[in-house]
């Protein structure tokens, strides 16, 4: 779509150049037309989608900083770089030599396809961001509702309750001298009542079987959850959150945890993993909801701890040489008991069950708690109600007597619908053995 | 009489709310299980910490000199020079041509879609939230001279700010993905000339 753009733009620029030359030539006045072609939002768009992975416009990346390169070279040395540096290299220019080997010869992709004026644009729009990046417009910062403040408001009432309450107990016993009764305290009330509830043997069996029953059944729940850890939500060393990157970000659960697909095990991310997309992203560009930056600045702490695990300086943009790599203590959350056996390529591969089935909708949890019970009772259930993907070509293939698996299965279960239950998914063994 | 009665009254209802408080979960610990030796066996589990390993967890790194079961050497170098000559790097798998392009579809999507784009034009979430920047696409406008051979390269040691990606993809796939972003390097090569044309 850019690059579409792009060609578009170009186009139109071309035909408008030769007309503005013309213009320029028969005037031959100032040298403003250039920026007639010269758009800083284009430039812009060109810069994210072209030069941005190697350059940034205030800091080092893999090349130069760019802020402010028009000062120091001059713009038909910056075209002629930009658009084939490699033949700008061989024609012998010192500059460019120079430039190469400053960064150990890293060698810069060719743009032919960009027209003079976009690279004029580009240039543009590097020329008029300040090299520090000024916050966008800050709006007043409201301060936020502290959840404190709600609890000293119920304080508050509460106090104002009790003395109402005080109030009317004076009321009611005045009111009680005057008739000519003796006057008498709250716990004296109370007494008279449950001595006249003991005597009473209708309520006292009533309140029996009601209490002994409601205990039964909070003992009953109580023991059944012993062992079922659902809810649990351990703080983890590093502040990952699920949300920015599963459901924000759109990240694929599987490219993080690739062996969901293969093994047994749905694996926890190495630090290596976490660099692929965090050699780049270091928290500096996160705003807060002010529109400030975040961290002011600074690279995220959080990032900053997988930079410590896997010995990556951010500095020289490198890893460091004989790190000891310090593994990252994550805890872990789903633990089955030794007892039985589950793995995660069935489900996930051969059975095309959705993450999100078992583990909730972990696109939306800034901390992963615990989903499901993993009870047994839960398994059960899935795999009677679950219905048999038999779309993937394996059910489709002749087995013995020439009949695929659909055509048998169909004959033995009459057409109805086939769960994980009638091929076997009950059976002892499949996960106790 | 009236005495031992309040006595009583405040024992039980004191005895209730600690029974109620003690009933809140505390969601930073697991909680109890039955017999826990049927639970928990004396073998290390995955991810657990062991004082025992070098390295204080059960995840430790093979053994040097490992080769896992389907490894296929790569021996061009991770450096500028490496790039080069992967590019005139021929060798792929016998069945590269046979492969149908839709296999590498589910792949890409999991593993190279947030950030080149489902179109493989280099417009990803990513690019899209400029949480990173300067993806290329695949058209022979942006990338004029990849071969399978260096798309292989890419993956197996990354590029610029993209990391290596071997770790995470087992030999076919790789191969799957690079059929599928060839395939997507037409479209966008395609397209790019027809909106030239176009004008």
């Amino acid at each position: 779509m850019n690059s579409c753009r792009m060609y578009m733009r170009k186009g139109f620029s071309n035909s408008l150049l030769l007309r503005l030359l013309s213009i320029v030539l028969t005037i031959s006045a100032l040298s403003i037309p250039a920026s007639a072609e010269v758009d800083v939002d284009l430039g812009k768009k060109l810069f994210k989608s072209n030069c941005a992975s190697c350059h940034k416009l205030d800091k080092k990346l893999i090349g130069p900083a760019l802020s402010g390169v028009t000062q120091r070279r001059s713009e038909e040395w910056l075209l002629r770089w930009i658009r084939n540096n490699a033949e700008l290299r061989a024609s012998g220019d010192a500059d460019a030599k120079a430039i190469f080997e400053e960064y150990n010869g890293s060698i810069m992709t060719a743009f032919p396809a960009l027209s003079d004026d976009d690279i004029k644009s580009i240039l543009a729009y590097t020329d008029a961001v300040p090299a520090v990046a000024i916050p966008k417009d800050v709006p007043t910062v409201q301060p936020v509702a502290e959840p404190a403040n709600d609890l000293f408001l119920i304080y508050v009432l509460g106090v104002f309750l009790a003395l109402f309450i005080i109030l009317l107990l004076r009321i009611r016993n005045t009111l009680k001298q005057i008739n000519g009764d003796d006057s008498s305290t709250v716990i004296q009330d109370f007494n008279a009542l449950t001595q006249w509830l003991v005597g009473n043997k209708r309520f006292m069996t009533a309140a029996t079987i009601i209490v002994t029953v409601g205990f039964i059944h909070q003992l009953f729940w109580f023991l059944m959850a012993i062992g079922v850890e659902v809810n649990y939500q351990p703080i983890q060393p590093i502040a990952f959150s699920h949300k920015i990157h599963a459901g924000e970000n759109q990240v694929d659960c599987n490219y993080c945890h690739t062996s969901a697909r293969q093994s047994k095990h749905s694996g926890i991310p190495s630090t290596n993993v976490c660099m692929n997309c965090h050699m780049y992203i270091d928290g500096t560009e996160i705003l807060n909801d002010a529109g400030l930056p975040k961290y002011a600045g600074e690279r995220s702490p959080e990032i900053t701890k997988i930079y410590a695990a896997i010995g990556w300086d951010a500095e020289n943009r490198s890893y460091i040489e004989n790190y000891e790599q310090k593994p990252v203590r994550w805890i872990r959350i789903h633990n089955l008991p030794d007892l039985v056996y589950f793995n995660h390529a069935q489900h996930v591969t051969a059975g095309g069950v959705e993450c999100q089935t078992c583990h909730g909708p972990i696109q939306e949890m800034d901390v992963v708690y615990q989903y499901s019970e993993l009870t047994m009772g839960w398994c059960i259930n899935c795999h009677r109600e679950t219905e048999v993907k038999t779309d993937n070509g394996y059910y489709a293939e002749a087995a013995d007597g020439g009949k695929s698996i659909n055509e048998r299965l169909a004959a033995k279960f009459h057409d109805e619908i086939i769960t994980v239950e009638k091929i076997g998914g009950l059976e002892c063994g499949k996960c106790h053995y | 009489m009236i005495k031992l009665n309040t006595f009583k009254i405040i024992l039980a209802s004191s005895f209730l709310i600690g029974v109620m408080v003690s009933c809140n979960s505390d969601k930073k610990t697991p909680g109890y299980t039955y017999m826990d030796d049927m639970y928990r066996s004396p073998a290390i589990k995955t991810y657990e910490p062991s004082a025992d390993n070098p390295r204080q967890t059960s995840s430790l790194t093979p053994v040097e000199g490992t080769i896992s079961r389907g490894y296929i050497p790569y021996d061009i170098p991770n450096t500028n020079a490496g790039y080069e000559d992967s590019k005139s790097n021929t060798s792929v798998p016998v069945n590269f041509s046979a492969i149908d392009p839709q296999e590498g579809k589910e792949l890409y999507g999991q593993f190279c879609s947030h950030c080149h784009g489902d179109k493989g034009d280099g417009n990803g979430i990513l690019m899209q939230r400029e949480k990173i920047l300067g993806i290329p696409g695949y058209g022979r406008d942006r990338l004029p001279d990849i071969t399978p051979g260096s798309i292989y390269h890419v993956i197996m040691h990354g590029k610029n700010n993209m990391g290596s990606h071997s770790s995470q993809l087992s030999y076919e796939e790789r191969w799957k993905i690079i059929k599928y972003v060839l395939k997507l390097r037409e479209d966008q090569s395609v397209m790019v000339a027809g909106a030239t044309a176009a004008k």
